[in-house]
């Protein structure tokens, strides 16, 4: 990966990657993941395009909820567990093994009757992050809140994936807290 | 194939092709000879051809006026550099070829969904271990992480 650079000539109606110019720089994958595990929410930017909606407008089909195909490939699309990036509140999203395949008439089916598949119920966020009561307790049990593993005594998240009960967890330097 | 399509277009699916198969995919679509076709082939021991390939056929199309030729190798090519490109950065599969037969209805494909299907598929490749590097148009990817991480 190469490191980032912001394009300061950048405007909101041309492609979103002009905003960077890459560099021939390389960062080492122990360098990258370091750095995401160290992250704070502080270093997260939940909703990054609300500024490009103008020019590039929101879409109900962005939240179709089913399987896409293309090449010789048949893919689960779940933007149910990203919605802060569309400005709605983060639920707990099924498993991903609900969301059956059914056979190929059915994935092209859902696909030109796009409208009767898309998330509905939902509410806007107050604050960018914003997520349900419960999401967070499920979060740091299903989740992998670090890459590199450390020492035992520092092995928040394996400690974790033992202990599904929200209670159990305690303030971290997960990304999510 | 359903009768009516999604307003944002059909899903760009091709499927492999054999040897015999691709090199008449070559011959009536880009408007090669099959000898040059299968030699091609042949060299890269699959029914892949070069992107390199692909810009001298692109030439000599223009050339000879056949515009057709010309706008599909151009297409493939463009498609093997950004949506469906592979790990090699140099080949294409043929079969993206046949995407391209009509040129007239090509554009009522929804590309964007054939992107991420196959970005997603090449994503759960790169979570095993033996593997090492990511295909697919990971520009896409990039930008996506850089858009929401401060990353240095």
């Amino acid at each position: 990966m190469g490191k980032k650079t912001l394009n300061t000539m950048y405007e909101e109606n041309t492609p979103r990657a002009c905003k960077y110019i890459v560099s021939r720089q390389i960062c080492t994958v122990i360098d990258v993941r370091l750095q995401l595990d160290r992250l704070t929410t502080d270093n997260v930017l939940w909703d990054p395009y609300t500024d490009h909606r103008a020019y590039c407008p929101f879409v109900s089909i962005s939240l179709f909820c089913r399987y896409l195909r293309g090449s010789d490939t048949i893919q689960r699309h779940l933007p149910e567990r990203f919605m802060c990036q569309f400005g709605f509140v983060q639920t707990i999203p099924r498993p991903p093994l609900l969301v059956e395949l059914g056979n190929l008439a059915t994935v092209e089916d859902r696909w030109t009757h796009f409208h009767d598949h898309v998330i509905r119920w939902l509410t806007h966020v107050s604050e960018p992050h914003d997520c349900s009561s419960d999401y967070m307790g499920w979060y740091t049990c299903m989740s992998h809140p670090y890459l590199i593993p450390g020492s035992d005594s520092d092995a928040v998240g394996r400690r974790r994936r033992r202990s599904p009960e929200p209670e159990a967890v305690g303030p971290s330097r997960s990304s999510f807290q | 194939m359903p009768s009516t399509y999604s307003y944002y277009g059909r899903f760009p699916i091709c499927y492999n092709l054999e040897f015999g198969e691709a090199a008449e995919v070559l011959v009536d679509l880009l408007g090669v000879q099959s000898s040059d076709a299968k030699k091609e082939m042949r060299h890269l021991k699959c029914q892949h051809v070069r992107l390199s390939w692909l810009k001298d056929v692109y030439e000599q199309s223009c050339e000879a006026g056949m515009w057709e030729y010309a706008a599909r190798a151009y297409l493939l090519h463009l498609v093997g550099c950004t949506i469906f490109a592979d790990k090699s950065a140099y080949f294409i599969a043929v079969k993206y070829l046949t995407l391209f037969r009509d040129l007239g209805s090509c554009g009522n494909y929804a590309w964007g969904v054939g992107c991420l299907a196959y970005v997603y598929e090449q994503l759960g490749y790169a979570c095993m271990s033996p593997t090492h590097q990511l295909g697919g148009y990971t520009t896409l990817v990039q930008v996506q992480m850089m858009d929401t991480l401060f990353l240095l």
